[in-house]
């Protein structure tokens, strides 16, 4: 079946995509936004630890479903095996509508401005494809501005002296410490540390006609049952929608961006309702998560783009990274645990930049709270036996007593690392599934060490008495933080897309996602990818007005 | 939005699981367990977590659990748990003169159960490590779920307030102001 011409076609509605929907629709081009998963509402979701994004043991509440299959390379055997949706290698972010933010931690982090310039600060690494993003921090920051603003950021602007040059604050106050965060921020500040309330996207007191947090103790993981965290799919999807111009279609499984003669993108072909629908459009944004989107372009073959839409030097896919999250648990003699939400709390930027014989590092932080099957799988020291009347005893009066405080580790971007895609395996609607290949560079379990060791320093000065490391090994990455697939750059011989996310080779195809990092920063990724919405979404409507 | 923070939090807290869900009064229908299959792995279950004031893994129904989700989510491990229990009793049975698992001494099912964990049975590691992971999703996990009666490992833990507010089945979120 072939549809009726629209302006845009925004495929994935998830951080990205959401963002450049709405941007798409305010400026009055008519919009298709493409969701393969549903909206899932929390009484469907609700706070089950086994089905939550975290620990999908049961299966994902936020899809997709297990049956989902991907071809991971292995990092013990070297060789490709099927990884099911909810196994932790299959590297899910989510399949709903909000994509990932339906569900995630909500920290609203800006990269630091020289996690924009890595090559210039770092000189080359061996063996990576460290390299400047094309854009700088300054140039981010007015989006940045808008993602805080239209999606809703809660924080304490001038609090983190390490924080890139800001014009406006956020427009909510923080949420408040926790026992744990008091702790830890005390500690922090008397040796001489920067500690100050993470930024969250989530509400701290009304607004936008939803609640404000009321500290449940689930956070990440889960949806809010007051609806006070703050994903695209309350905010900007819903505001599309509401322009009349953009058309959500849930339920619709991108399979091709289709292309002319002449190599231009006419339009995109999806599933829905077992039907194969042709939806013309002028302009075509990919937004499918950074490994989803490399897997719609790379099956986007034709004559004048054999090798994938948008591969014209076999770029397209690799650089995938994740974060090598590394970290420290520590025991605390009395309870520390307060069993508020969302617990993260307390940050410090103090090492993301500077270390010593290390590249790059991250912002430390405390944890969300652990839920218990985690606990029992995760936590504890190595004194501690892993079953028996002794691991009994240690969840038991451990729980309460331990905190940990853990970074998302900036890792060296790999060439090697890439998503391709597997002709041979195929989903339900015939079209191959992703294959995925990722290890770690050497220098970021050195950085990881680095980080868990300050970490480990940070617990001790607030009263551990017992701490151990937690340090990311060189298997797989990727996973929730997922970035990288579709570098932009200024050079189209080394990198995806422009500057504005905008395909080299297609002059009408864009990309809107975690796809885009050059590097990933030593943070969580959201607040980047929403900005960088903003920012592709406006050029869009730029050229537009200029054609019409 | 007339609630503050904390009448609500207090409002949530008040909700706790519906009877169904906190565990039986006795042992449900096994679906493909065995009698003696749920035997195992309740004695399993047990050395993973042994019950002291607190009810063990086993007696807290984690064989429950896993035949509850080897029927629903877990149905695509059912081949590897059958042949890992095979091979698992067959290995018992060579090792302990022809005496099943199920009739050894509990000095000797532990004794049997440590060897694995210690590496000295590498044939039987797969299945003890799905059996141990399955152990502690039972145990820690939602009752509603089949396993972790009356929130045994919750209330040992003392998080019943915290995590009792479980409105999966779609009850809980309705007492909140939206
Ligand atoms: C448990 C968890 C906690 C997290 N916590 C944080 C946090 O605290 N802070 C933070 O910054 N980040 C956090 N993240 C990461 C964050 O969620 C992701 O970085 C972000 O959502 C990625 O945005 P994206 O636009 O690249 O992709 P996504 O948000 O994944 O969106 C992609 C969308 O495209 C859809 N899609 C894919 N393929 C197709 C297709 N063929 N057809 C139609 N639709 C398709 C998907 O269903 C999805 O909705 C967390 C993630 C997880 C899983
Ligand atoms: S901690 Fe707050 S924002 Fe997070 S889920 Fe609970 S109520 Fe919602």
């Amino acid at each position: 079946m072939k549809l009726d011409p629209v302006d845009a076609v925004v495929v994935g509605a998830g951080a990205g995509g959401g963002v450049v929907a709405y941007v798409l629709a305010k400026a009055g081009l008519r919009v298709v936004l493409l969701e393969r998963g549903r909206q899932i509402p929390f009484e469907e979701s609700g706070h089950d630890e086994l089905r939550s994004q975290r620990t999908t043991v049961l299966g994902n509440a936020f899809g997709p479903d297990s049956e989902q299959v991907r071809m991971i390379n292995s990092p013990l055997t070297g060789k490709f095996y099927k990884v099911r949706a909810n196994e932790n290698a299959y590297n899910n972010v989510a399949a709903c509508v909000g994509g990932g933010t339906a569900s995630y931690g909500a920290m609203a982090w800006r990269f630091h401005p020289k996690d924009f310039q890595m090559l210039s600060t770092y000189g080359l690494v061996a063996g990576s494809t460290l390299e400047d993003w094309p854009i700088t921090y300054e140039e981010l920051e007015p989006y940045y501005e808008k993602a805080e603003y239209e999606i809703g950021v809660s924080g304490k602007a001038g609090s983190n002296p390490f924080d890139g040059p800001r014009k406006k604050g956020y427009p909510m106050p923080p949420l408040p410490f926790n026992k744990e965060a008091t702790l830890l921020a005390g500690a922090a500040r008397k040796k001489g540390w920067h500690p100050f309330p993470i930024p969250m996207l989530i509400n701290s007191v009304e607004r936008d006609g939803r609640a404000g947090c009321i500290a449940c103790p689930h956070c990440v993981g889960f949806g809010c049952e007051v609806d006070a965290k703050n994903g695209t799919q309350n905010t900007v999807v819903a505001r599309a929608v509401k322009t009349g111009n953009c058309t959500l279609l849930t339920e619709a499984v991108a399979k091709e961006v289709l292309t002319n003669e002449q190599g231009k993108a006419t339009g995109v072909a999806y599933f829905h309702k077992g039907e194969l629908v042709e939806q013309p459009a002028r302009v075509v944004v990919v937004a499918c998560s950074a490994t989803e989107t490399p897997r719609l372009l790379l099956n986007s073959k034709s004559k004048m783009h054999p090798k994938g839409l948008g591969n014209h030097n076999d770029w397209l896919g690799r650089n995938l990274q994740g974060h090598a999250y590394s970290g420290a648990y520590g025991l605390f003699e009395e309870e520390v645990f307060d069993g508020t939400g969302p617990a993260a709390r307390v940050a410090l930027c103090d090492f993301n930049h500077g270390n010593k014989d290390v590249v790059g590092g991250s912002m430390l932080a405390n944890e969300f709270i652990r839920m218990p099957y985690l606990f029992a799988r995760g936590v504890r020291p190595a004194r501690v036996p892993r079953y028996g009347l002794e691991f009994k005893k240690w969840v038991r009066e451990g729980y309460k007593r331990t905190a940990g405080v853990k970074g998302p580790v900036q890792e060296m971007p790999l060439w090697e690392n890439r998503v391709e895609v597997d002709e041979a395996v195929k989903d339900q609607w015939g079209i191959p599934v992703a294959a995925i290949t990722t290890r770690r560079h050497p220098m970021d379990a050195e950085t990881g060490k680095f980080m868990a060791e300050r970490a480990a320093e940070w617990l001790k000065a607030a009263g551990a008495v017992e701490t151990w490391l937690s340090v990311a090994g060189l298997g797989g990455t990727g996973g929730q933080h997922q970035a990288g697939t579709c570098r932009m750059g200024k050079d189209a011989k080394t990198s995806v897309t422009d500057s504005y996310g905008r395909l080299h080779s297609v002059d009408n195809v864009y990309v809107a996602d975690g796809s885009l990092h050059v590097t990933n920063g030593g943070f969580n990724p959201s607040l980047t990818i929403m900005a960088l919405g903003f920012r592709v979404g406006e050029r869009i409507a730029r050229d537009w007005r200029r054609r019409a | 939005m007339s609630m503050t923070r904390r009448e609500a939090a207090a409002a949530l807290a008040a909700f706790v699981l519906p009877l169904e869900a906190q565990g039986p009064a006795e042992p449900p229908k096994l679906g493909f367990f065995t009698p003696a299959g749920a035997k195992l792995v309740e004695i399993f279950a047990n050395v993973i977590i042994p019950p002291d004031e607190y009810p063990g893994a086993g007696d807290a129904g984690a064989a429950y659990y896993i035949d509850k989700q080897m029927q629903g989510p877990l149905k695509h491990k059912l081949e590897e748990w059958r042949t890992g229990l095979f091979t698992f009793n067959s290995v018992a049975k060579h090792q302990f003169q022809n005496r099943s698992f199920l009739l050894l001494k509990p000095e000797e099912q532990k004794e049997f159960i440590d060897g694995i964990a210690q590496g000295q049975v590498p044939a039987l590691r797969p299945i003890f490590d799905l059996m141990y992971d399955l152990t502690l999703q039972g145990y820690f996990g939602s009752p509603e779920h089949g396993g972790n009666w009356k929130q045994a490992s919750w209330s040992m833990m003392k998080i019943e307030d915290v995590m009792g507010v479980n409105d999966h089945a779609g009850h809980g979120a309705k007492g909140v102001a939206k």
